[in-house]
């Protein structure tokens, strides 16, 4: 009887340990599981990078192959400087343009008496839920009409108004944590609204700001649907520049260089969306959930 | 507080260049497209005749079309079930404590900042059938799954096969996304609840299933419109990486209307199918727009 007893215990007492054990070590499986599948397609495209044509084809495919720069020097070749100007100048321009123009308003939106204000958040927010080819169409023409097809401002102007529903949103939401005490004691002792504004509350909202630009300057360096129809040949941006190579027979593809493309599209980016990590979820969906 | 005159005016001047453009870009050129796909218009030159629902009646008779409205379906079913789960999956492992939970959770959201068209290069070569995966596969003895993946042009009935390389690249890179939207909602449980449950003798399961899921089930809900939304106007990473596939295998409405506009010259129908998607998105979009707003304090 007590033997029965103490066995009844002994396994009492294993039994939650080994299932435990058990349970970490699947945890831990699936741990190295999902971090695998998230790096492998970047790991296989910085491989590349560095592969030779040969290396490429090589079967079956090699870890361990003599690295070479040749890729790199011939994506510089491949005019690589006027992409990515073109891409730092569109992107940086609507940056700047969204922050002038998507501050102010964000702080009308939470400081000010304006009517309809939930309505008008939702109709901002309209332009980043319809899909974005119902503009393409309407874009193309007046963009042809003003001359810009080609033209850095036709991109400049566009990305800005995709970006302004994360800018408004983001920064409408900083604004508010900001406690109305600090406008009330600046009204006080004197201070203009405007004033207000740009001494106190600007800089109270600085990481705010940081964020909303860096999640715009993501977005507009990304972008590819209306860099494609609206960049001519004197406009393009990395993206473009990168689907140049596309075309043809698909054992054709040079993807040695294609993967160097790829790396110094997404490596000016890394260190960005590590700052912003957090914010990207909203980012994607222009400041909602 | 009475808003005085010059309250107002300060009001509208820092609202309205925001709240203009927008409304510009986004109703007129909606009304713009509109009346496009009621006109004769295909050519260069710019004709808007009203043509009735001829553009209608074309575009819905086009072969490609129909293919194109069941690659969305099966694309938009298939991606939101990998993308939730492994999302889910990814936040349940976060959640239960891992050490770097901050190394995590950036490698996970990591994928979100990447362009588009960068992934679909990357798996374009990954999926290729020559150099790609099939080349270690078959190095490791794994023939069997060996295939043609998205330059494979075979379907059962009228899902296409090459379609699952695509669904396979968006949910990598979006499951991130669903990650962040559950690791909120997992984190706002109150943690004695779950410890509650365990005192009482619940299994995982149990309490995954009876407490975690019906808290999550608002979560999962708005995941499924934003990727849903997503997916109905997807563009840029199956251009990249397949363009309309063999046969159309893996054609969805936005290629169509690029190319059919740009390409084609066919800017009526080009029309039509922007309507079409525009339609479709509402339907997800306007009603979830319409709760928020509801529910958002003002």
């Amino acid at each position: 009887m007590s033997e029965q007893v103490r066995s009844v215990q002994r396994t009492r007492f294993i039994a939650p340990r080994v299932e435990r054990s058990l349970i970490t070590a699947g945890h831990a499986l699936l741990v190295v599981a999902t971090l695998v599948a998230a790096l492998f397609p970047l790991f296989w495209v910085f491989l590349g990078s560095f592969k030779l044509p040969a290396d490429v084809m090589r079967l079956p495919p090699v870890i361990i192959f003599e690295p070479t720069i040749a890729n790199y020097l011939t994506v510089i070749r491949d005019r690589f400087v006027f992409f990515f100007e073109n891409s730092v100048v569109i992107s940086g321009g609507s940056v700047l343009l969204t922050i002038i123009v998507g501050v102010p308003a964000a702080y009308g939106l939470s400081r000010l008496r304006i009517r309809f204000k939930k309505t008008l958040m939702l109709l901002i927010l309209s332009v980043r839920f319809a899909p974005y080819i119902i503009f393409a169409l309407p874009l193309f023409l007046i963009m042809s009409e003003l001359g810009l097809i080609g033209h850095r401002p036709s991109l400049v102007v566009v990305y800005t108004i995709i970006n302004l529903p994360v800018v408004i949103w983001l920064m409408r939401a900083f604004f508010d944590d900001i406690p109305t005490e600090l406008d009330e004691a600046a009204a006080i002792d004197g201070a203009s609204r405007f004033r207000t504004f740009m001494s106190i509350l600007i800089p109270c909202a600085r990481p705010g700001i940081a964020t909303v630009t860096i999640l715009s300057f993501i977005f507009a360096w990304n972008e590819y649907l209306f860099a494609l129809i609206l960049s001519g040949r004197d406009s393009q941006t990395l993206t473009v520049g990168l689907t140049r190579f596309l075309g043809g027979m698909e054992d054709a593809i040079r993807w040695g260089q294609l993967s160097a493309w790829s790396v110094a599209i997404v490596a000016p980016i890394v260190i960005l969306a590590l700052l912003v990590n957090r914010h990207l979820r909203r980012g994607f969906t222009g400041g909602l959930g | 507080m009475v808003a005085s005159r010059t309250e107002r005016l300060k009001a509208i001047a820092v609202v309205a260049p925001s709240v203009g453009a927008i409304l510009l870009f986004v109703y007129v050129f909606i009304g713009w497209t509109v009346r496009t796909s009621f006109s004769q218009w295909r050519g260069i030159l710019p004709d808007y005749t009203f043509a009735g629902f001829d553009n209608y009646i074309a575009v819905l008779n086009s072969p490609r079309f129909m293919i194109n409205v069941w690659n969305t379906i099966f694309f938009t079913a298939f991606f939101l079930l990998t993308t939730i789960a492994l999302g889910l999956l990814m936040a349940y492992i976060l959640d239960k404590g891992v050490r770097g939970e901050n190394f995590f959770r950036t490698v996970y959201l990591f994928p979100m900042a990447i362009s588009f068209v960068v992934t679909g290069v990357a798996w374009r070569w990954i999926f290729n059938p020559t150099v790609g995966v099939n080349a270690i596969l078959q190095t490791v003895g794994l023939d069997a799954l060996v295939w043609g993946w998205h330059t494979d042009p075979s379907r059962l009935g009228t899902f296409h096969l090459a379609l699952i390389p695509v669904i396979i690249a968006a949910s990598w890179q979006l499951s991130g996304y669903t990650m962040a939207m559950f690791l909120a909602g997992l984190r706002g449980i109150p943690a004695d609840l779950i410890e509650q449950a365990r005192i009482d003798g619940a299994s995982e399961f149990f309490i995954f299933r009876k407490i975690l899921f019906p808290l999550l089930r608002p979560i999962v809900f708005a995941a499924m419109i934003v990727l849903g939304h997503f997916s109905l106007k997807i563009f840029d990473l199956v251009y990249t990486m397949t363009g309309s596939g063999p046969a159309f295998s893996t054609d969805f409405p936005a290629i169509f209307m690029y190319e059919r506009t740009f390409r084609a010259n066919q800017y009526g129908q080009g029309a039509v199918i922007a309507v079409a998607m525009l339609l479709l998105v509402s339907v997800v979009i306007v009603p979830y727009l319409a709760s928020t707003l509801r529910k958002e304090k003002a």
